[in-house]
């Protein structure tokens, strides 16, 4: 989702027809009241073209945001937005709506009449006080602040004339907020490049922007200090924008001040702040910790292992945690959610030395191996907050699709990809919206985790069938060979968690275990809809006349809860019966690390051999094929390639 | 030129809010029922960003028709072949 078109790269018959196919699905869903299309938000809030939004969003006139979203809006009623601009911004009309609708927002949108920003707010009976926006957004441009007719000799005089203006617009704005309630959005405004260029020299350039910056923070000092008057920095927000500021011959023609890319990024800000006006910022924060708050997988790489610290990649997971401490310190909540042993995530948590952030900045950290959707579902309501509150960020697609698909009012974070850019994707587009900074915001951890405390409930263990069923799991099981058994050494050596005996074959054995008889190693693939996850794990089998062994199994964690291992095991099962054994057998060991593992034997019916365990802990499991119930969940397609016999 | 009437076409079917199918080389802008000085502006930023050119203002306010500004962009692209040629 994170591949942003480019403005320029629609190509005629190619992305073209894409948006034209965009434009037909408003066009229909427009057309008949009743229809709904929920996927319709996400794609709004991820297209970067403005003419092609600006066009949606005109179509979007009258679609409420219940119709081009899953999560329901939050809001009974429209927010009232009014736009008044010292411009003509008609075009930012349509952005907005769009942008709006992307964030589940229902507005209805007031435009004044080019050039009356003044007027409008000063007069009590305008169209615009009568209008009684909840949200009023101040569009301004540098001909409303600079004389027309500027001196670069007299840039003293420049400067009051343009301070004083600013001053006008900034207690004009003020005086609205106060007398009607309304929120007013003001915003710095950038010099276009031909103010610049117009002094000549370089000391009289850093006095104009001297004075420039001067004229802004007269805005930016608005937004501090009055009640009800908040100012966005749109000048710094443009030097990420897409293109100019302005085309000079939709200005000259039409006093448009704005380009397209201008307006689209001044929206979904503008958006942002009626998300907050509205009540819609985020409050938790809930992270992984694999390959999320740290590189690497603490299960297998061990706390000393994992990736942290001054050197990339570790030093991008460490600046996701220094910002996650920065959120918490404006009244965020931080949560762990994470597929791990708790015991190890605690000593990590409170022992590394490379770790950021510590216990008591989380309301809640939970290591298992239970859903994910589940433990978010159950700290909202330990938490005594609503899921829309909720921030779900995680590095494995599964995860998130597993969040997305059963509590879509959580806003879903997916974490793939170059670490360097975690932190851009938590931080922007913002999520944790607040107007102003509160006294309690740096105790809310501490006061949220005693509520969950008091609250603290079992969850529910339930089927993740429907979720599961949706993502077409294909297993493959079949004989390693060439290709595949360089990486099942290496699933064998690395692979702590899900390995039922922590004993290596290594490459010798393994390699004559494939040509053997009495031998068998089976390499295990996955693939979902998310993709293919390729060799993921491998078993060593011995094959007796009477009787089939499963001297190890190993699965990647990549790969667990999902009915992967008992698959596999059905694949075993099947193969053993065909060669006319009677009885499976399965070795357990108990390590460190692989307590994850404990369970699979006992629950796929295999009970636990009568004799003690060995000398080195191995615990023998058996049941008689004929009475081994299915294993494999119906969720699951299972690939069995070539029969091993024929090796 | 018959290859911008085909690309050009939705383009103008978008900015205007009329059926792709309805549009012809003849078909005179101001005929569109939502047609303005506004619309004028977002289909000439429509066309430059689709064919990458940059059309003179003055001229583009003087086209009537969809031919005439196929026509317009086809002269563009091939002055900006020839250039690119050079």
């Amino acid at each position: 989702m994170d591949g942003r078109r480019p403005v320029t790269a629609s190509l005629p018959g190619t992305s073209a027809s894409a948006a034209d196919d965009l434009l037909e699905r408003i066009r229909v869903l427009r057309d008949s009241p009743g229809a709904v299309d929920p996927d319709l938000a996400d794609i709004l809030a991820t297209e970067d073209d403005a003419l092609l939004l600006h066009e949606a969003g005109r179509m979007l006139e009258g679609v409420t945001a219940s119709r081009v979203s899953a999560s329901r809006p939050r809001r009974d009623s429209a927010l009232r937005v009014a736009v008044a601009a010292t411009f003509t911004a008609d075009n930012v009309v349509p952005l907005l709506r769009a942008a709006l609708l992307a964030e589940g927002v229902d507005a209805r949108i007031h435009l004044c009449p080019y050039d009356q920003l003044g007027v409008q707010l000063a007069d009590p009976a305008s169209a615009l006080a009568e209008f009684e926006p909840e949200v009023t957004l101040c569009l301004l441009d540098s001909g409303a602040l600079l004389p027309r007719d500027w001196d670069p000799t007299d840039l003293g005089a420049v400067r009051n004339a343009a301070c004083d203006r600013a001053e006008q617009l900034a207690l004009a704005a003020a005086g609205f907020a106060g007398r009607t309630g309304s929120a007013v959005l003001l915003h710095t405004v950038p010099l276009p490049r031909a103010d610049r260029r117009s002094v000549v020299s370089f000391r009289g350039g850093a006095t104009l922007g001297r004075i420039w910056r001067e004229v802004n923070t007269v805005l930016l000092d608005a937004g501090e200090t009055h009640d009800g008057t908040y100012t966005v920095d749109l000048e710094a927000l443009l030097v990420d924008a897409a293109g100019p500021l302005r085309d000079e011959r939709q200005y000259r023609y039409g006093r448009m001040a704005w380009t397209p890319q201008t307006e689209l990024a001044y929206a979904r800000e503008a958006v942002a702040f009626c998300r907050t006006v509205a009540g819609h910022g985020r409050k938790v924060l809930v992270l992984d910790l694999d390959n999320t708050l740290w590189g690497g997988v603490l299960g297998d790489d061990g706390p000393a292992g994992i990736e942290l610290g001054t050197t990339y990649p570790g030093d991008c997971y460490t600046d996701l945690q220094r910002r996650a401490l920065a959120l918490r310190r404006q009244g965020v909540l931080l949560a762990v959610c994470s597929k791990n042993e708790q015991t190890l995530v605690d000593e990590v948590l409170s022992g590394h030395p490379d770790m950021v952030l510590r216990p008591d900045d989380f309301v809640a950290v939970v290591a298992d191996w239970q859903r994910k959707d589940l433990h978010v579902a159950a700290l909202a309501e330990e938490l005594g907050l609503g899921l829309d509150s909720f921030v779900f960020a995680d590095d494995s697609p599964f995860e998130c699709g597993m969040v997305a698909d059963g509590l879509p009012q959580v806003d879903v974070v997916r974490l793939d990809g170059d670490p360097s850019c975690h932190t851009l994707k938590v931080l922007d587009p913002p999520r944790f919206l607040q107007l102003g900074a509160t006294a309690t915001d740096a105790e809310r951890t501490s006061l949220y985790r005693t509520r969950r405390e008091r609250h603290q409930l079992s969850t529910t263990h339930d089927s993740a069938e429907d979720y599961l069923r949706a993502l077409d799991i294909r297993v493959g099981v079949g004989p390693a060979n060439g290709f595949t058994l360089p990486r099942l050494l290496q699933l064998e050596l690395r692979t702590n968690q899900f390995n039922m005996t922590g004993l290596v074959h290594g490459e010798a054995v393994s390699r004559q275990f494939t040509r053997s008889p009495d031998h068998l190693v089976l390499a295990v693939d996955v693939a979902d809809r998310f993709g293919n996850e390729g060799v993921v794990g491998g078993v060593w089998i011995d094959r007796g006349p009477e009787r089939w062994v499963v001297r190890n199994f190993v699965l990647s964690c990549r790969v667990l809860s999902r009915g992967v291992e008992h698959a596999v095991l059905q694949y075993v099962a099947d193969r053993a019966r065909e060669a006319g054994a009677a009885v499976l057998d399965a070795h357990f060991r108990p390590t460190a690390r692989n307590a994850p593992a404990a369970s699979l034997y006992p629950s796929a019916g295999l009970a636990r051999g009568a004799e003690p365990a060995g000398e080195d802990g191995t615990v023998r499991h058996t049941a008689r094929l004929a009475e081994l119930p299915t294993l494999i969940p119906d969720w699951i397609t299972l690939d069995a390639k070539e029969a091993p016999d024929h090796v | 030129m018959s290859d911008v009437m085909s690309t050009l076409r939705p383009l103008v079917a978008r900015v205007a809010q009329h059926p792709a199918d309805d549009i012809t080389a003849d078909s005179n802008f101001k005929r569109f029922a939502s047609w303005g000085s506004l619309a004028a502006m977002r289909l000439l930023a429509n066309v430059e960003q689709t064919y990458h050119v940059q059309l003179d203002l003055r001229s583009y306010m003087k086209l009537e028709t969809v031919g005439q500004l196929a026509t317009e962009i086809a002269d563009r692209l091939g002055t900006a072949a020839a250039a690119h040629a050079g």
